[in-house]
């Protein structure tokens, strides 16, 4: 399997060819500066993204609900004229 | 038991002579197997010669997509005449009449195998013959296991609308396990020095799916099928 | 249950999920990876959630598949949605990792791959159950179980095939100042998953009592 890599960060290539699989992960203290720019973006990418799902599948919820509760209140109302007209 | 199995042969035996008086199935899939066969190819070759190891992929994707033709022929030949629901109105276990349809199946696989690898060591020099044993092994496993699937999900979509693009797109998902046991177990056999161990690795985990697979199919086909 | 606990639940989440940037953005930056490796403290909960969702909606198929109780059937569709959604955090997230990484959006190894599988699997769920007409809810189910017993094969394939994705070793041996934001992270989005299943349902038997009428009432 023929794997491409783009020719962009440091971080990127060094990883790449550093090791084939993590075994854990080892925390640090403090980070060179150089690592750190690239990657925040991405950072903040991800938690947006995760997010903006969440919430995205609460809105699509609430206005599922209220079309629910919409022809909830209109069968009411045809079902109890129905009853009334009995 | 032993009316299962002499029950499930008769359903076979009807399926092969309905088959051949026309031999619609056979035709049609083998041919469509190899316009496979032959666009993968062209896909596939660069500067006249194919890509490294491209044979195993095209097998069996060749494979998953002659197969899903052929269940979904299958089973629409069922509802003429209302032929399904008579199997399933048969005052016998369900699942023999499952086990027949199915056994009918893998027959018209194999038999759209042997023209799909003929051709594809035609066009590839025949490098997938290294190991005939272990090769036909992964092509047996790997066949059944995607029958099994696509012959549950195929019945259960017998009479459902939308059923021609509702079959692959509940097929693929559940059988990629399978293709990648059966195309990484290809490429290890095909390799210029093959990996046998891990030729049987993929064996035996095509295997595991199998019996798991199958499990499934018999203990569920009951349920479902009885709307 | 569920339906007294939706606001504490609610609570609880919305707390967590407050409090959650902090503990991340003060545990300690990891060696190899460095700081985006901070992706793992929502990643992996996604996945955890997204699997939780799979066996959900696997479990209550069968219910539904052996027993045909309505109540099972309404949880399956609730779940396998759950299930799609944080199907698609976990394939979004991923990638920007890798691509930080490892310098490819899409490594395909194994695991990775039949992670996509299980996504497609449950989003043909849905499929099926919008699009396959009448008496679909039966053969979806049948697809869900399928689904979740191809699982198993999905997490182990990882320790057997030696791929560029951490092993599973990794959330045990995460040392301590990492491991308390993660599972911290993890119940909070484990109390999100409870907050959304619980109003996905609500919504089905509102759905189910306007079935009902609608039968009722064109009698």
């Amino acid at each position: 399997m023929c794997v491409p890599i783009p020719g962009s960060s440091a971080i990127a290539i060094s990883a790449q060819s550093s090791q084939p699989a993590l075994e854990e992960f080892v925390p640090i203290a403090e980070l060179p500066e150089t690592d750190r720019l690239p990657a925040a973006p991405f950072l903040v990418a991800a938690y947006s993204v995760v997010w903006i799902l969440a919430f995205g599948y609460f809105w699509l919820l609430s206005r599922r609900f209220s079309e629910v509760e919409r022809d909830l209140a209109e069968l009411k109302n045809v079902l109890g004229d129905d009853l009334d007209a009995k | 038991m032993s009316e299962f199995f002499r029950i499930a042969w008769l359903v076979m035996q009807k399926d092969i002579r309905v088959e051949s008086r026309s031999r619609e199935l056979v035709y049609t899939t083998a041919f469509f197997a190899t316009s496979c066969v032959l666009v993968f190819s062209i896909a596939f070759v660069r500067g006249g010669r194919p890509i490294d190891e491209a044979e195993a992929g095209i097998v069996w994707v060749a494979l998953a997509y002659t197969g899903q033709l052929a269940l979904s022929r299958t089973f629409e030949r069922e509802l003429s005449h209302d032929a399904l629901r008579g199997l399933l109105l048969a005052p016998v276990e369900r699942s023999s009449v499952f086990v027949g349809k199915l056994l009918g199946i893998v027959m018209l696989m194999v038999v759209v195998e042997v023209v799909v690898v003929f051709f594809v060591s035609l066009f590839f020099s025949g490098t997938l013959f290294k190991h005939v044993f272990w090769f036909s092994a992964l092509m047996a496993s790997g066949t059944i296991g995607f029958a099994a699937v696509g012959a549950l999900f195929a019945a259960m979509l017998a009479r459902t609308q939308s059923r021609t693009v509702l079959l692959p797109v509940l097929l693929y998902p559940v059988t990629v396990p399978i293709l990648i046991a059966g195309v990484s177990g290809t490429v290890a056999l095909i390799q210029p020095e093959p990996n046998l161990d891990l030729a049987r690795f993929w064996l035996a985990l095509t295997i595991f799916f199998d019996v798991v697979f199958l499990t499934l199919t018999l203990w569920t086909f009951e349920p479902l099928m009885t709307e | 249950m569920t339906r007294r606990l939706f606001n504490p639940l609610l609570v609880v989440a919305a707390g967590m999920f407050a409090a959650a940037p902090i503990l991340v953005a003060l545990a300690p930056n990891e060696v190899t990876m460095g700081l985006v490796a901070k992706i793992v403290y929502f990643h992996v909960p996604v996945w955890f959630m997204m699997f939780l969702g799979v066996f959900i909606c696997g479990i209550a198929s069968g219910v539904y598949l052996f027993k045909d109780k309505q109540s099972a059937d309404r949880l399956a569709v609730s779940a396998a949605e759950l299930a799609v959604l944080f199907g698609l955090m976990g394939l979004t997230t991923g990638p920007l990792w890798a691509r930080v990484s490892w310098g490819l959006w899409w490594p395909w190894d194994v695991r990775t791959t039949l992670a996509l599988i299980l996504e497609l699997n449950f989003v043909a769920y849905l499929l099926l159950r919008k699009y396959g007409g009448p008496g679909s809810e039966k053969l979806a189910a049948g697809l869900a179980l399928f689904g979740m017993f191809n699982v198993p094969f999905v997490y182990v394939s990882v320790n057997v095939w030696r791929t560029l994705h951490p092993e599973t070793t990794v959330v045990p041996t995460l040392p301590g100042p990492m491991a308390g934001p993660f599972w911290w992270c993890v119940i909070a989005y484990l109390a999100l998953f409870l907050v959304m299943l619980s109003g996905r349902r609500r919504l089905e038997e509102q759905r189910a009592i306007v079935d009902r009428l609608r039968l009722a009432h064109e009698r």
